[in-house]
């Protein structure tokens, strides 16, 4: 990175200089430093990146030939239903449907390898489309389409994309910042593209081949999703027992395409569905209900899938019973709810009260127990006649409050919890006048509650502050000044 | 009629605890003198073959004789009779007074 810093120190040096010097010393430093990280890929991958055979090696691998041989001879043969042989793994068919799954698997990494292949080599052309199409076979065709071009309208993208994504190709490609490749650049990137293609036209082949043979290989999957998709998904997966060791989860998932645009949140988009999507029991299900049955769609693939691994169902029995379950449990949810039944009234009395208890409900019944004054009040010494608030008998009787022998020297009011709650706020209220620093009040107060009291007169200070109540006529404001304007 | 309404409307809810007989007095006259049944709708309480009393604060604590308009008075006023009943009381509060029935 010695350059790259120079080259930056250079620019620094050279600002106050002619423009015109300036942009080319710019350019000739990007050069170098393309090539600088060209070199250093190279360094790290001890690959010669130009080459794209010593990049993407399968096509030429032996075992990549002789598997395609095997499933195109086989695909003319046509389907044959082999022999029920007692165990699986002796049919040769099984093998090489093994053996196309792990291939498959193999292909899909090289397309992926290629897709940045073409994508490193086509950015100095048009970097901004490895944005817009996501896709690597779609990439692929679109860059074999484009070509050197640097004039879209002259390039017909129909049937390769959708067409919103060609206007905005279209439109990316009148602004971009590319320029057109060198021949032989060009050239290479055009043969990873057919390159990518063929490979793709590969994975159809042997996803075809697994698919006409997928009733007898995995007769419980296929009936629930369908053989189509079953073969992807064993194709994805690498082999029907790495599928059945899959937990459900990862079986949805299998296939989902990631929409991820450069910035945007992914929480709210569409929910998480791969291959699943495509069986026919998803389609035929109503949008609101889709999360749910692919969920179950899922689990239910992976248990006929495991009950195929082991062969315990030939015939696809197992099958046919957990494709009639989902569709039971899919009707299921589509009825609507029962209708609404007025109930009856309870018997009353029947039904006990619930009593709470606690903390807070003892407190609260505090401040309305019966105090010790009215408990006394309410008895009476046997014999003995009570005094009365009018005399004689007449008003409220006091019981053995105040008599002699009641056993209590003297019975205080008690602190008395209601009333306090109500002294508190009427004191608040009613009572800061002596906090008035004017000459009209005195800084003695006569409060029900404590008697004489002698308040802080700046505690109340704040009072004033508030702006909804008028300070002309207000107890606790002071003489204020009006400046004659 | 409107006391028919009420009746028939109140009947599902109540039935846990009450049950309604509608009786035609032109066709049963038995009961016409011993009730003093002559109101064009009279509704009686009875709990367990006696009859309980309701006072109402119209004076004739015996009967409702005129047409309650509103379903959860009449549901309260079942309730009420339902309760006192129970515990044996042959006459029971009304938790509305209709002393001022006639004033409106």
């Amino acid at each position: 990175m010695a350059t790259l810093a120079d080259s930056f120190l250079a620019d620094l040096d050279e600002l106050s200089d002619n423009e015109a010097d300036v942009l080319e010393e710019e350019n000739n430093d990007v050069a170098n430093m393309e090539e600088d990280i060209d070199g250093d890929l190279a360094d790290i991958e001890t690959l010669n990146y130009d080459d794209l055979d010593s990049v993407s090696k399968l096509q030429k691998s032996q075992r990549y030939i002789d598997i395609m041989q095997k499933v195109e001879d086989a695909l003319e043969k046509g389907s044959d239903i082999s022999n029920q042989g007692l165990v699986l793994e002796d049919d040769p068919e099984y093998q090489l449907i093994v053996d196309c799954n792990g291939l498959s698997v193999d292909i899909e990494n090289e397309i992926v390898i290629i897709h940045n292949f073409i994508r490193d080599k086509y950015r100095l052309k048009f970097p901004e489309l490895e944005s817009l199409v996501h896709h690597p076979i779609d990439y692929a065709r679109v860059v074999k389409k484009i070509g050197n071009e640097m004039d879209l309208t002259l390039v017909d993208l129909e049937g390769l994309l959708p067409s919103a994504i060609i206007m905005v190709v279209s439109v990316t490609a009148s602004t971009t910042s590319g320029k057109p490749l060198p021949e032989d650049v060009l050239q290479k990137t055009i043969d990873a593209c057919d390159r990518a293609l063929a490979l793709d036209t590969a994975k159809k082949n042997v996803l075809d081949f697994v698919e006409s043979r997928m009733g007898y290989i995995a007769p419980n999957l296929s009936t629930i999703v369908g053989s189509a998709v079953a073969a992807k998904l064993m194709g994805t997966a690498g082999g029907l027992s790495a599928l059945a060791k899959m937990p459900a989860c990862n079986v949805q998932l299998l296939g989902a395409k990631k929409k991820t645009l450069a910035g945007f949140s992914t929480v709210t988009s569409q929910f998480r569905v791969g291959y699943i999507e495509q069986t026919e029991i998803f389609q035929t299900t109503p949008p609101a209900l889709r999360s749910r049955a692919c969920r179950l769609l899922a689990s239910k693939a992976t248990l006929a899938a495991r009950i195929d691994s082991t062969r315990g169902d030939p015939l696809g029995n197992a099958g046919k019973t957990l494709k009639e379950e989902i569709h039971k449990k899919i009707e299921k949810w589509q009825e609507p709810p029962p209708a609404k039944q007025p109930k009856p009234l309870p018997v009353p009395d029947s039904e006990p009260k619930k009593k709470r208890g606690g903390r807070r409900l003892r407190k609260m019944k505090e401040r309305y127990a019966i105090t010790d004054m009215r408990k006394l009040a309410n008895r009476m010494q046997f014999g003995v006649p009570e005094e009365s608030s009018l005399g004689d008998g007449l008003g409220e009787g006091y019981g053995m409050l105040g008599q002699a022998g009641s056993g209590k020297l003297r019975v205080s009011i008690g602190q008395s919890k209601l009333a306090a709650k109500v002294a508190k706020k009427f004191k608040e209220k009613n009572y800061g006048s002596s906090g008035a620093t004017s000459g009209l009040t005195s800084s003695l107060a006569f409060t029900p509650v404590q008697g004489i009291e002698l308040t802080n007169p700046q505690a109340h200070a704040h009072q004033l502050g508030s702006g909804t109540q008028s300070t002309y006529f207000s107890e606790t404001g002071t003489f204020s000044k009006i400046k004659r304007t | 009629m409107q006391m028919d309404e009420v009746l028939a409307s109140v009947a599902e809810k109540v039935k846990n605890f009450a049950v309604i007989y509608v009786v035609d007095i032109t066709e049963v006259l038995d009961f016409n003198t011993m009730y003093e049944l002559y109101d064009p709708s009279t509704v009686m309480f009875f709990f367990r073959n006696k009859h309980i009393m309701i006072d109402l604060g119209t004076g004739n604590n015996n009967k409702i004789n005129w047409a309650l308009k509103d379903k959860q008075e009449f549901i309260d006023i079942v309730e009420t009779v339902y309760r006192g009943a129970r515990k044996d009381r042959g006459l029971v509060i009304a938790p509305k007074d209709y002393s001022t029935k006639y004033r409106y």
